[in-house]
């Protein structure tokens, strides 16, 4: 099962987190940091797996984002993961139309919907690019209603 | 509105970059004060910024009510946003959580399978074990949902559900095993998912559907699904042997076909798992199995070879796991795998090197553990730890099972120990220590490697730490212990007078003092115990022992002033010990003598006559009693009050024979040296180590002299003493004076202040009783080995110390491999206290596996039954509850699977790990036996209806009604919706689409029983009838269990209006319960059937919370229809439209 999923960026700020176990704000806060540490320590040459405090953590850095995976033990194909990630990062360039940090952090909650729809409790639940982005037009509708007033 | 959207706050924060937290403060008192404000608009966006806060590590349990509310907000943009916020924020903890459970409800009724979605979403992360059985029903439905997008969520969220209230599993698998047919592959594969969940945490439920998942592995192409298949399959083979035959195959096949390689490597991986057991009951294989390896090894190997990194560290995991169960396909690659210790990555480093551990053998241990130390030498931090650690394990493992040249064992200890900054002093020291007393042909060796690393100790002390000072800690011990064998040491260099006495310098130079005071201990002790040695060797000229004595006269008095009372301890009674031979006078040393106090003036009274006072003549008085001395500082404790103006006069005196000593007494020393040389060696170097297991120790009772009953046996020191003729004592003490604070009568006067005298004797001679303290006393104090209880005993030579206990190892580099088995139940007898560390713990467990096979197993077996038995016990009992609780409360588990989980993670090499708590109760539960008819959903049940006649309850219920003329709220909507046209009763209006289902013959699962439940509330009478279970249940949609149950509460709570009508039924028919059902042109309806159909009872709900209740009676030509419902105006228009009914 996946623990967590994150996109953090090489500053060290997390862009994104998503927890399928709870942990609390200080647990989750010391392990985005270390783990951006080990990841930040390591070279394009080293292999994206790590083994930390009984998480096995696979990651891929697209330009300046790490986006991290933690999945507990053997239970996950570890190369399944990587294109897991890659599946994300494609559909997040799809919707946003190549997709950057800034992004994310302005569209948090429709970052976090397409996420919704490909992981579910820590599980795949879909990785076709066309269903994960079909929620996203009613989403589009709606909040071509609210946007207005959010503004 | 002059809000901050969330864009201004990510600007905001970016453009404070200075100091951020400042900024967010004050957009956090925004938020909160945003979330009072009463235009939901403003809330969401509050909430939303909040979330993105939380995301920075900021926590706001105070925004959870908050939250909820925006999760019920009518726009599904302002949901989304509460909906994340819960899911991310949310814990058990959270006590607005129970509010969610109807919002949920209602969520899951929407008609917009995104709100459904949504609230689905949201429930996987909130559940807790209430939500979870509340919702069970509801979800269960979703999952025979029409739209695929929300069965594959409900699925996966059931999983969630399982986890917190685990008998759900039971109840629903059904359901889930449905699910693997689905049309939809999306389904298919979320259900795989959950079922590879589940399996992970008790694999026996699912074998049974293992050939349903075998057919899925040949025949699907999706590889997301297959790759869990695989994963699924290789969990069940431990469990089932005969299928990993069966699985070689295809699997096999998909190796080589499969282009991705990510189910490439899964079903290489899985091979691995399956391969152990591939064997067929009579222990052979079949013949597939040596190509399949190989065909594994060769994929492997691939991937290890390949530049991706990522390829590379799956190859060498997979190696790992195919090495469990065919070593040598892995060996073959040993070159390649050494490269990887090469490799720049740590982690794949790590993995190479734990393979490597697994490839040892007898021939190749010193060639691989000669390359890991290279490896030692060129790395640092925790790798280099970490290979420490496997070059000890891969030396030490099954006892020193691979190794056969231990000199060489203990050079590569001495090298690890030179190491800076080691996490492993422990360790080596510990090995070092081992290897040292059980390899008898060894030990000379390794005294003369310990000796040189304690004279280039001083680099140790000194500046450069380069050695770990635990390992001092065993070399000293080991000097010490073994110093017989000194003499024969041969260093290169040259030490200025002799090999005692440089060792003696080093040991208790005060540099030494800076090292932990646990090695400090061990050096004092080394220190007298290699003056014994020296005192003992031929080879030793007087000299050299005087400037010994030297030594220890002008270093030990700083140690006796450590701060560490082991080290104080020591280091007195080694200086009073040396005093007692003769050897050492005392000195003038203030805070030593305070301790002396009770002693000294004790001196006319206790008139101890010694031989040294013939040495002594030309010293002061009180040099008679040094005995006295000795006795009173073992006893006494370092705590005591002292009286400061006797000691300073004491050692005045003490002073005044200063100087003469060491000039006199040169020749007398060495002579009183070696003629005390036999007993200092019998006292400091103890017999050879007879270990004792732990358990046979606590039942060896305790030497006679330890009691104080009787006569007493002052042991050597009786004899030792009475050697110098010292014991001729006269003067008789009575009980009361004996005291362990301080000895002697005068003392006893003269110190009142001193509490706690404590009498052991009742009638024992005073001397044989102090003389038996300083026995005790000393004794265990002067040791540092393990067998100190009974060396006072029975002393033997030094000289014959291999004597035939397996304890004791051969080298056999010398003397050839006499190891002792792993079964050698004499063996682990006498094993005990030793430890080795890492090894060792492996091998007690082997050992203690060995040892009791009969015994040990078979108490487990029958323990393991009785858990079972209990469990099972307990089990039904809860699922009783359950039926007369209607499922309340989550029952506490006893893992009665931990044994079973011991087992197959052996088995399975780790596969399945030790699952978390939450997990224990899911693998409690047992799939393969059938429901019991009383296993049924989770219901509220509210109240006992009395059995009584429908026409007495119908009574009731008019009466109710008068009394109550209850006057429901009626919001100004729902007015305006009553005068619509009756038809659409509840206010479903034109868009819904009316969902009464056919009944259908056998609905059984959801429960029909539970359906009883509820009928059997209104139906009182046919209430036994129904129970049956044999009553047909109609309805279908996915949230009726929901909705009879709010239902039912509402009812319960009151607010409701009863009327009853009849109808005309012209053809006589008994089920005219379909027909009515469908004129309530309701979002759903639901009911339940009695058996001859002459009753039924329908629920129907609308929107705007509007519910209506009927009971059909059927008699003849007659239908009775009683309504109820929250809203008087909707009973009286519902009867009122049936009025006119002819059926």
């Amino acid at each position: 099962m996946i623990q967590f999923i994150l996109m953090v960026n090489k500053q060290g700020q997390t862009r994104l987190s998503s927890y399928y176990s709870w942990l609390s704000m200080s647990e989750r806060v010391a392990l985005e940091s270390e783990i951006i540490r080990k990841c930040l320590s390591r070279s394009e040459l080293q292999c994206s797996f790590l083994e930390f405090r009984g998480y096995r953590i696979t990651y891929r850095r697209y330009a300046s984002l790490f986006f991290i995976v933690g999945t507990d033990g053997e239970e996950e194909n570890e190369l399944g993961m990587l294109e897991f990630i890659h599946t994300l990062v494609e559909t997040l360039d799809k919707y946003f139309e190549s997709v950057c940090e800034l992004d994310i952090m302005f569209n948090l909650e429709k970052a976090h919907f397409i996420l919704d729809e490909m992981v579910m409790n820590g599980m795949i639940v879909e990785t076709n690019k066309g269903n994960i982005l079909r929620p996203m037009a009613l989403l589009a509708r709606e909040s071509g209603k609210d946007e207005s007033i959010f503004k | 509105m002059f809000e901050k959207s969330l864009s201004d706050l990510v600007k905001g924060i970016r453009a404070n970059k200075r100091s951020p937290s400042a900024f967010i403060s004050a957009s956090i008192l925004e938020c909160k004060k945003e979330l009072k404000d009463p235009n939901e608009f403003v809330k969401a966006n509050a909430i939303r910024k909040l979330t993105f806060l939380r995301m920075m590590g900021y926590e706001f349990s105070w925004a959870n009510f908050a939250t909820i509310e925006v999760m019920s907000s009518q726009r599904f943009g302002h949901k989304r946003v509460g909906y994340l916020s819960a899911a991310q924020s949310f814990n058990e903890e959270t006590d607005v959580i129970l509010l969610t459970t109807n919002l949920l409800k209602k969520e899951f009724g929407s008609s917009n399978v995104y709100e459904v979605g949504l609230a689905i979403n949201c429930l996987s992360n909130i559940v807790t074990p209430d939500l979870a059985r509340e919702l069970l029903p509801d979800l269960t439905q979703l999952t025979q949902h029409s739209h695929g997008y929300i069965r594959k969520k409900a699925v996966l969220c059931l999983f969630k559900l399982f986890m917190k209230y685990p008998q759900g599993l039971r109840l629903t698998f059904d359901r889930i095993k449905q699910c693997l047919d689905d049309s939809e592959p999306a389904v298919v594969s979320c259900a795989v998912n959950v079922i590879t969940e589940l399996a992970d945490k008790n694999p026996k439920n699912y074998l049974l559907m293992a050939p349903h998942f075998f057919s899925l592995l040949t025949s699907s192409s999706n590889n997301w699904m297959l790759i869990k298949v695989v994963k699924l399959l290789g969990s069940l083979v431990s469990e089932e042997p005969r299928l990993a035959r069966k699985l070689l195959e295809p699997l096999a096949a998909i190796v080589e076909n499969t282009q991705a390689k990510s189910l490439l490597y899964e079903a290489v991986y899985t091979l691995t798992l399956a391969l152990p057991f591939a064997k067929k009951s009579d222990g052979s294989v079949s013949k597939a199995v040596p190509g399949i390896v190989d065909l594994c090894a060769d994929k492997l190997k691939s991937f290890v070879e390949e530049l991706d990194q990522n390829l590379k560290y799956l190859g060498l995991v997979g190696f790992v796991s195919l090495m469990r169960s065919y070593p040598k396909a892995v060996v073959n690659h040993r070159n390649l795998i050494l490269r990887c210790l090469c490799d720049d990555d740590v982690t794949i480093r790590s993995r190479a090197l734990e393979l490597l551990t697994g490839m040892v053998t007898r021939k190749n241990l010193q060639e691989l553990v000669d390359q890991l130390m290279q490896h030692v030498r060129l790395s640092e931090g925790d790798y280099r730890d970490e290979l420490i650690q496997k070059i000890i394990f891969m030396c030490s493992r099954d006892k020193y099972a691979f190794l056969t040249d231990f000199k060489w064992y203990i050079s590569v200890l001495v090298v690890m120990s030179r190491l800076h900054g080691t996490e492993h002093g422990d360790v080596i020291s510990s090995q070092i220590m081992d290897v040292a007393a059980r390899v008898f042909p060894v030990r000379d060796f390794c005294v003369g490697k310990m000796v040189g690393l304690l004279l280039k100790s001083e680099v140790v002390m000194g500046k450069s730490k380069s050695t770990i000072w635990e390992v001092l800690h065993a070399a000293a011990w080991v000097v010490g212990e073994y110093s017989n064998f000194i003499d024969s040491v041969d260093l290169q260099e040259n030490v200025p007078v002799s090999l005692h006495h440089s060792l003696i310098s080093v040991l208790l130079s005060p540099s030494s003092l800076g090292l932990p005071s646990r090695t400090q201990a061990v050096f004092v002790q080394a220190a007298i115990k290699i003056f014994a040695a020296a005192c003992n060797s031929g080879s030793t000229k007087p000299e050299q022992l005087v400037m010994c004595l030297d030594i220890f006269q002008a270093n030990l008095t700083l140690w006796m002033k450590s701060k560490d009372v082991e080290v104080q301890e020591r280091a007195s009674s080694c200086y009073r010990f040396l005093i007692v031979f003769g050897l050492l006078r005392p000195t003038k040393e203030p805070e030593l003598v305070t301790l002396e106090l009770d002693v000294m003036s004790n001196q006319e009274g206790a008139s101890l006559e010694s031989s040294k006072v013939e040495i002594d003549e030309n010293e002061s008085p009180q040099a008679d009693d040094l005995l006295g001395l000795v006795m009173a500082t073992t006893i006494e404790t370092p705590v005591l009050p002292v009286d400061v103006d006797s000691t300073i006069i004491t050692v005045d005196n003490t002073g005044s024979g200063d100087g003469s000593f060491g000039r006199v007494l040169d020749t007398t020393l060495t002579e009183r040296c070696r003629e005390h040389a036999s007993a200092l060696l019998t006292v400091c170097v103890p017999e050879p180590m007879k270990p004792v297991n732990a358990k046979a120790q606590k039942r060896l009772t305790p030497p006679s002299f330890h009691g104080f009953e009787g006569s007493l046996r002052a042991g050597l020191f009786h004899d030792l003493i009475k050697e110098d003729s010292m014991v001729s004592r006269k003067r008789k003490m009575t009980i009361e004076e004996v005291s362990f604070g301080f000895f002697g009568a005068r003392a006893t006067r003269s110190q009142p202040s001193s509490s706690g005298t404590i009498s052991f004797d009742e009638n024992g001679e005073t001397s044989d009783v102090s003389l038996a303290m300083s026995g005790n006393g000393k004794g265990p104090t002067l040791k540092d080995t393990p067998s100190q209880l009974s060396h006072l005993q029975n002393i033997s030579p030094p000289g014959d110390r291999v004597d035939g206990t397996p304890f004791y190892l051969t080298d056999s580099g010398v003397a050839g491999g006499n190891y002792s088995d792993d079964g050698d139940d004499d063996a682990d007898a006498d094993f005990g206290e030793i430890r080795l560390g890492v090894s060792d713990s492996d091998d007690d467990n082997s050992r203690e596996g060995a040892k009791k096979p009969a015994r040990g197993k078979g108490k487990k077996k029958k323990s393991k039954k009785k858990k079972e038995r209990k469990t099972d016990d307990s089990f039904s009992m809860r699922e009783d509850a359950l039926a007369i609780f209607g499922g309340g409360g989550v029952g506490v588990y006893r893992s009665d699977e931990e044994a079973n989980d011991d087992e197959s993670e052996e088995l399975t090499g780790g596969r399945v790990r030790e699952a978390g708590q939450e997990f224990d109760g899911l693998a409690q539960i047992d799939l393969t036996t059938p429901l019991a008819p009383d296993e049924v959903m989770p219901e509220r049940k509210h109240r006992e209806v009395p059995e009584h006649s429908i026409e007495l309850a119908s009574k009731q219920i008019k009466k109710k009604k008068e009394k109550r003329e209850k006057k429901p709220k009626r919001t100004k909507a729902a007015k305006k919706k009553e005068e619509e046209d009756v038809a659409d009763l509840l206010d479903f209006g034109a868009t819904n689409d009316v969902k009464v289902s056919e009944f259908r013959g056998k609905e059984a699962e959801i429960a029909p029983s539970a359906l009883n439940t509820i009928a059997g509330n209104l139906l009182a009478t046919v209430s036994s009838t129904m129970q049956d279970s044999s009553a047909i249940s109609l309805n279908l949609k996915p949230d009726e269990m929901a909705t009879l149950d709010s239902l039912a509460s509402e009812f319960v709570t009151g607010e409701w209006t009863e009327v009853s009508t009849k109808v005309k039924n012209e053809s006589g028919a008994t089920s005219p319960i379909h027909v009515i059902a469908r004129m309530l042109n309701a979002s759903f309806v639901e009911g339940s059937i009695s058996d001859d159909g002459s009753c039924a009872s329908l629920a129907a709900t609308g929107k705007g919370r509007k519910k209506l209740r009927v009971l059909v009676k059927c008699k003849g030509k007659v239908i009775k229809l009683d309504f109820k419902s929250n809203s008087k105006k909707l009973a009286k228009s519902a009867s009122k439209m049936f009025k006119e009914l002819v059926l």
